[in-house]
Parts: C-alpha cells; structure tokens; sequence
C-alpha cells in the first residue's frame, strides 16, 4: 500500500495556515488533501491538465465540449447514472473549463466520497462516447454559447478584446469556441481527445473536507490506482510574439445600451514571472481598482465624476500570460476620450511615484483577508490548489501567498505599473450603442 | 454494476445524518430579538445576516426603488463619517457589507476577521442608525442605479422577468422591479431615503442570525450595541396578493439571438401544510438540475436548451412557482410545447415511487452542505428566518421530508401544475420552424 511517493505537509510553523498534504499515486496522479472538520461533507474535484488551448486547429471548443461528453455515460454508468446517482445521495456535481485545465467536482456527505471517486475513476478510464450523445451535446453547447456570449454585449466585447490581444496564442481563442467550429466537432474527434489527455497521469486529484490523509489515501489507492497511465499528447509550446504597437479596436453594437471603455494588457503571469512581481501586480490592481476604496474609483467616479464605476483586475493564473484589465463606464454625457485621458493620468502617477503607504497598507489586508476567507469554503480552498497545481505552481507556493503579498514593497508596485503596462503590450477598446 | 451497488449500500447510512452535526440556538435577550447563532472558532473570523422587513414591496407610489436606493446608501457614510471615509474604513479592516433587497427584504451580511469584529459592528451600527444621505453620494448611486437599469434592458432574462412580475402579480407590490425604474428613481430624494431608512431599518420583525468564532455573550452584546438603537415599530406588512398570474403567453419584442421565457404558477405560501410536499414535487419537474424531468426532456433528450429550471417562490404575501429556459428562436414554441407535455405528464401521473425515494436522498443528503462554512450557516439560518420558522426546524426538517407520502406529492402536483393556468413571458421573438 505505499503508494505515497511524497508526502509533505504544508502546515505547523503557523497555526493559521491551513493544511495541505501531497501525495502521488504510482499511475502518476498527483493528489491533494485539505481536512476541514466543520461539517460531515466533503469537496471531491478533479483537474485535468488540457483545456481550450489544446483544441486542434479549427475546433476550437473542443475541449469545453467534451467536458459535456464526460456526464454522458459508461457502460458500467450509462446515459446520465453519473449525475442521477451524485444526486440520490445528496451530492451536487459540475465542471468547468478554461484554456489551460478542465475541472470536475461533487460536492457530497464524507461517507459517500468512495462513491463519488469510483463513478469518477470509471469515467476516466472507460467513457462510452456515441453518435447518439454527441449531437443533442453540440446543441446543448450552441445555446451555452447563445446564453453566455451571444446574448451579451459585454461578454461579445471582451471576446473581441481577447481575440485581439494575441497575436498568434490560443489564448486569443474563446474556450466555449466559435459557433462555426463548435458544428465541426464530431465523435471521432471527441474519442481522440479523450484519448490523448484523459487519463490519472494528467489528473490532480483534490479532496477537501471532513477528512484525513490516510482515508484520502486508502480511497484513492482503491479507486484510482486501477486506471492505467496513457501516453499523453504533449501539450504544445506556445509562442507568442512580442507586440510592435498598440491596438485600438471600437465596437458598436445595437444590443448594447451602455458605453463602457475596456483596456486589457498581456502581463506575465505568476507562472512565468519573476520573484514578486506576480504578488506586485495583484497588489497594483487592488490598488487601482479593487474596490470603492480604489485609486480609480475616488479619481474617476467620486472626485472628477467622469464615470458610473471603474476597476481593474489581475488575471494571473495562467500557465503562459497573464492580463491586467481596467474598465470604466462612462456617466452620460462624458466623451470616451476625456475618460481614457483620465484614466492614462492615474497610471501615470502609479508608474511614478510609489503608493502611498495608507493605501498600500489597505490593498494587503484586503488581499491576506481574502485568503482567509477563502479558507471558509471547502471548494474555493480546492479550487487555489487545484488551479496552483494545474499551471505549474506548488502548495507551497499557495500557502505562503500571503506572506508574499506582505512583502511586496511599495517601489516595486511602481515597478510593474512603469514596466507592464505598456501601450504596446495592450488592446484599448470602446464598446457604443449603436443608434437604431 | 459493482460501483452502483457500493452507492446503494452506503445510502443506508444517510438517515442518521442531520441535526446532530450542525445546529444553531437561538439567544434569549432582553429586548426580544430573533438572534440564531452557530458558534465555531475554526477560523478567526465571523458572517452576520441581518433582514429587515424593508423589501420593495413597502416602496410608496410613484418611488418605485426606493428600498433599493436606500440599502445601496448604506455603505456611503454615516454620523460624521462621509462616503469615502467609511468605504476606506471598511477596507482598511478588509470587512466584506453587502446590502440586497428583495420584495420582502433588506439583507445585509457582514464578514469580518474576528480581530476587526468589534470595529465591523461599530461601523454598522452607525450605518444603520445615522445614515447621511448626503447629496453628492445620493446622486452618484442614483446615477448607478439608472444606468444599471439601462443596462438591464439588453438582457432578455432581466426583461422577461421583469415583465413577468408586471403581468403576474398586477397590481400588488410584488409586481415592480425591486430595482425600480427610471421614474420612480429620479422622483427620490433625501428626505425619502432618510424617512425609509427610519422606519423599516428598525429594530420589529427584525431577524439576525450569526456564525462563527464569537461567544454566544460576544454576540449578545454586539446585537444590543449595533440594532439596540434602532426603531421598534415594525411597518405593516402589504396585503395578500389577490389574484395571480395572467394565463396566456406574452411577448416583448427584441432582437437576440436567444429569446428568454419566464414561466410561472400560483403556488403556496411558506406556512402552507401543502409547502414541503410542493417543495418535492418541484424538485422532480424542475427543481433538481440534471435530476428534473424537465432537464430530461428539454436538455438531454432534445438538446434544446443550457439550462431549464423552476423553483419555489416563497414570498410573505404570495407563493408562486417560477420557471426559466433560454433557447433560439426557432426552437421556444417546440420548447415550450415540451414544457407543457412534461408539466402535463407530472400533473396527471405524480412522480414514481422511486422518484420520491430519489428526491428524498438529495433533498435530506444534500442539507448539511449548507451547513459546510460560516458563510453558509448563517445565510441558511437566515433563509429559515425568513421564512417563518422557528429554531429547532434545523433539526426536523429532515424528518419532516422523510414523513412525506407518494399520495402528499400527487395531490399537490395535481393542484398546482395545471399547465392551463401558466403565465409565460418571452423576450424576444417566436418562431416557427
């Protein structure tokens, strides 16, 4: 039974710092357990290491859409016995898809996580993909599509932006796919993929709740170390060349009845960048525009009155490049260009001079607190593992976050504002009502 | 097969499940307040949920919003304390206050470290008490407000619903956006907002339920010190709703790619002998995500849809049954012609026995996941409170499920989904095939 190739314990210097214990299966499945004793329930979720980037060319979607396929049934589970059952003992069950990992979770009483992991192990290994299935899903994903894009403005708006801000990565691709694309997908596409990148070799197994280690390790020895590895498609190394201008894009839509002004930079991620200057542009962005109490929100909303309500946002968990976004809804009547001059006026001074100590001080309680926080739900604390672990980073690197942030120093804040966001490295969109 | 057989096994084990794991007791005080408390000291910090009776049914003619409008000045300063210095005061102690407003409600929930608790109460204390309503702030939200509102009207599910409200509740209270409109927001003024706030942030009909590290005494004097002050006279409730739903199909005119429809019933109030057996039944039609009928028929049979759900309205003064399926516009007729068979079908037949047995496991399994965080507790605390109910239903709602008969259920299906008496709203267009 030692199948624990590792296991270390992340915890004990600091009482407050939530445990976390790693441990691999010898398939290869790497396996996190966060106890949580506050209630008999547990938070089961498994990440695969493939998303929206992996979809070949000119499918892209695939990857969202065989998350779909994977609630279709097996033999020993067929059509939908995986949720129906998840369901009859009281377990709630999803997934979720990004470029870069596929997600799929339950929620369910401790004493039915062996349940919930053989339903899982099976459709790992042993998925029954059929014609049948595949249309009705495609159709399925069309009206996701409809409902979370189509449907919306905003949403259209920054998938443009996306789209607009990669040169060549699939990043610049909607994970959900383009309409056109997402009818190409068929089953033989879909058993390839499964194929190639389903399998324990490619998994980060999280279980966080009302239990130990050794029972994590016991059911996941019974339950998992059965499925075979496979041999993987080797992910591809994306290129991304560097921008020579900045780009400039203006949409008017008729379904949009509010202006908003957008600006998205590519910036590292946490990783690929350096010492602290991922934590730096987490703490900028809650320094700009966290919450009312944020640099852009006093300039531009309370003292100058420019706009209805602006931010901004680090989005750094990502295995190549992060992004940095700043948005602003103009108040009726301001012109969009006497907004962006305001907007350009605030980062300049945070490129310049270093924030203020009041405010630097407020933007890292708010960023400690929240990992506080974070530990009160079983699924946020195996979401940042899971993430962390899917792009390349470590618990360790999870558990000390905080203190990282503590340490960020108010010139390197300046530092990142002054090197990353840059012009040439960014999109700067206006989204208008067109008349009718 | 095997597998199947293990989950089946492990579900004898699901009976003993419930009260004994989780709980809450409720705080006896001087002046009477409803206070439930779970007490935990896993993490340094506490969640408190406090609803007044000052929803949006209680706006007064012509203000439409204004419940909203005041509960989003609640943040915006308070005694001599203006908007930016509050909003940094909160954020310097990382405190989390959101205020939602629902057509019965004020919810206001405060998460705090345990370290900031004290400071936390303080501040919300003074929001409630000394509101300033101070012009610049007032019309900054207005602004907010109003051009959220715009914003909502690019949004098939936000006009359907909308207008749904409008047709099915006709002219009481319930029947206007809790958001307001452009009309009565721009009719608001100070005095309104600080007239609304005196007398519905009071401390009648008040109820607050509370978990995390604090001591039960802790607690005691943070609900005396921080909603001791307030007004005791609660306002008189809005009268029952008369006449429900405006049978028929009604369609605002937009053009999206993918039309909304809201769909509704009558239903039955909270202290209705029929609401649990309702609860179930809606489970199985449509409650239940991939476990409803509706999801089998509309989604995973004919793919004509993300998302189809229904759900239990349980407001004080009306109980409806509210549906929701978002497809193109080629396909709402066959879709809604589908919800109809399906609603047919489970009106005339009830569930099967497995069913009821299916809905049982989920419904008793699935409650101690409420109970999994301080967040949560108290927010499901807060939702009993509500309600009506009383502390120990913590304990016996379980049990209450488990006595529910397969005769409870058709009984109820039968009354309530009469696909004759659907209101259904769709925002955009119909077409046919």
């Amino acid at each position: 039974m030692a199948t624990a190739s590792l296991l270390l314990v992340a915890g004990g210097a600091d009482a407050e710092a939530p445990k976390a214990f790693q441990f691999a299966l010898q398939n290869g499945m790497q396996v996190v357990v966060i106890p949580d004793r506050r209630a008999p329930v547990v938070t089961q979720m498994i990440w695969f290491k493939v998303g929206g980037v992996d979809d070949p060319q000119g499918l892209s979607g695939l990857a969202h859409f065989f998350e779909h396929m994977m609630f279709r049934g097996t033999k020993k589970a067929p059509g939908d016995t995986f949720s129906q059952t998840i369901a009859r003992n009281g377990g709630e069950d999803n997934a979720f898809t990004t470029h870069d990992y596929t997600a799929f979770y339950e929620e369910i009483a401790k004493d039915r996580l062996a349940g919930a992991m053989a339903l899982e192990a099976d459709r790992m290994a042993n998925l029954d993909l059929s014609d049948k299935a595949v249309a009705p899903e495609r159709d399925v994903v069309l009206e996701e599509r409809r409902m979370r894009i189509d449907n919306d403005p905003q949403a259209l708006f920054n998938e443009q932006i996306d789209a607009a801000l990669m040169l060549s990565h699939p990043y610049g691709r909607p994970v959900i796919g383009w309409p056109e694309e997402i009818r190409h997908i068929g089953r033989a596409e879909a058993q390839d993929f499964y194929n190639h990148h389903y399998a324990p070799n490619n998994a980060i197994l999280v279980v966080a709740g009302d239990v130990s280690v050794d029972e994590v390790r016991n059911l996941a020895q019974a339950a998992y170390a059965k499925v075979p590895a496979r041999e993987l498609l080797p992910r591809a190394a994306f290129a991304e060349p560097p921008r020579m201008g900045e780009t400039r894009l203006n949409v008017s839509s008729k379904d949009a009845k509010v202006p908003l002004f957008m600006r998205e930079y590519r910036v590292p991620s946490y990783a690929e960048a350096a010492p602290g200057q991922a934590e730096a542009l987490e703490t900028l962005a809650q320094l700009l525009g966290g919450d009312y109490s944020s640099t852009l929100y006093k300039r531009l909303v309370v003292e100058k009155r420019l706009a209805t309500n602006a931010g901004a946002s680090y989005d750094g968990y990502h295995r190549d490049a992060g992004s940095f976004t700043l948005f602003a809804y103009p108040r009726p009547g301001v012109r969009m260009d006497v907004l962006e001059h305001a907007i350009d006026a605030v980062l300049a001074n945070a490129a310049k001079t270093k924030p203020d100590a009041k405010d630097l001080a407020r933007a890292k309680t708010q960023l400690v607190a929240s990992a506080t926080y974070r530990r009160d739900s079983q699924f946020a604390m195996a979401s940042a593992y899971g993430q962390a672990l899917s792009i390349g980073l470590t618990v360790f690197d999870v558990r000390a976050w905080p203190d990282r942030i503590q340490q960020v120093p108010g010139d390197q804040v300046a530092k990142v504002a002054r090197d990353n966001l840059i012009k040439r490295e960014s999109v700067t969109a206006e989204l208008t009502p067109a008349s009718p | 097969m095997r597998m199947r057989a293990l989950l089946i096994g492990a579900m004898v084990a699901l009976a003993p499940l419930g009260a004994q794991a989780f709980g809450a007791k409720q705080l006896k005080l001087a002046k009477g307040e409803e206070v439930w408390f779970a007490e935990d000291h896993t993490l340094p910090m506490v969640a408190l949920v406090a609803s007044f009776p000052a929803g949006s049914s209680y706006d007064p003619p012509g203000k439409n919003g204004l419940a909203s409008f005041a509960a989003s000045m609640m943040d915006e300063g308070a005694a001599n304390t203006n908007s930016r210095a509050f909003h940094d005061a909160l954020a310097d102690r990382a405190i989390q206050l959101s205020v939602q407003t629902d057509r019965d409600w004020t919810v206001v929930t405060l998460v705090t470290l345990s370290a900031n608790a004290k400071d936390a109460f303080k501040l919300l204390a003074m929001a409630l008490a000394k509101p300033r309503f101070d012009g610049d702030a007032i019309a900054r939200v207005r602004t907010q407000m109003l051009q959220n509102l715009a914003q909502q009207d690019e949004d098939p599910s936000e006009v359907a619903a909308r207008e749904f409200n409008r047709v099915f509740f006709g002219g009481h209270p319930y029947a206007h956006s809790t958001d307001g409109d452009p009309a009565g927001l721009n009719a608001i003024n100070r005095i309104d907002l600080k007239n609304f706030a005196a007398s519905h942030w009071v401390h009648g009909g008040l109820k607050i339920a509370a978990a995390g590290d604090l001591t039960a005494a802790q607690l005691a004097d943070i609900v005396k010190a921080t909603f001791g002050p307030l007004g005791a006279k609660q306002p008189p409730l809005p009268s029952r709703a008369a006449r429900l739903g405006a049978p028929g199909i009604h369609v605002v005119k937009m053009d999206v790619p993918q039309p909304n429809a809201v769909f509704g019933l009558p239903g039955v109030i909270r202290s209705d002998k029929d609401f649990l057996p309702a609860y179930v039944a809606n489970y199985i039609l449509g409650g239940g995500g991939f476990a409803s009928r509706l999801t089998a028929d509309v989604r995973e049979k004919k793919g004509l849809t993300y998302d189809i759900s229904t759900e239990l309205s349980d407001l004080r003064r009306a109980g409806a049954i509210e549906g929701l399926v978002a497809t193109r516009a080629d396909a709402m007729q066959e879709t809604l012609d589908t919800v109809r068979e399906t609603m047919t079908r489970f009106a005339d037949q009830g569930p099967t026995p497995q069913e009821l047995a299916d809905a049982k496991t989920y419904l008793t399994g699935s409650f101690p996941r409420a109970f999994a965080s301080n967040q949560g507790t108290a927010s499901q605390l807060s939702a009993f409170q509500r309600a009506g109910l009383s502390v120990d239903y913590v304990a016996k709602r379980n049990g209450l499920i488990n006595a529910i008969t397969l005769d409870d259920v058709k009984r109820v299906a039968k009354k309530l989904f009469d696909p004759g008496k659907l209101t259904v709203v769709v925002a955009g267009t119909v077409k046919s095939k």
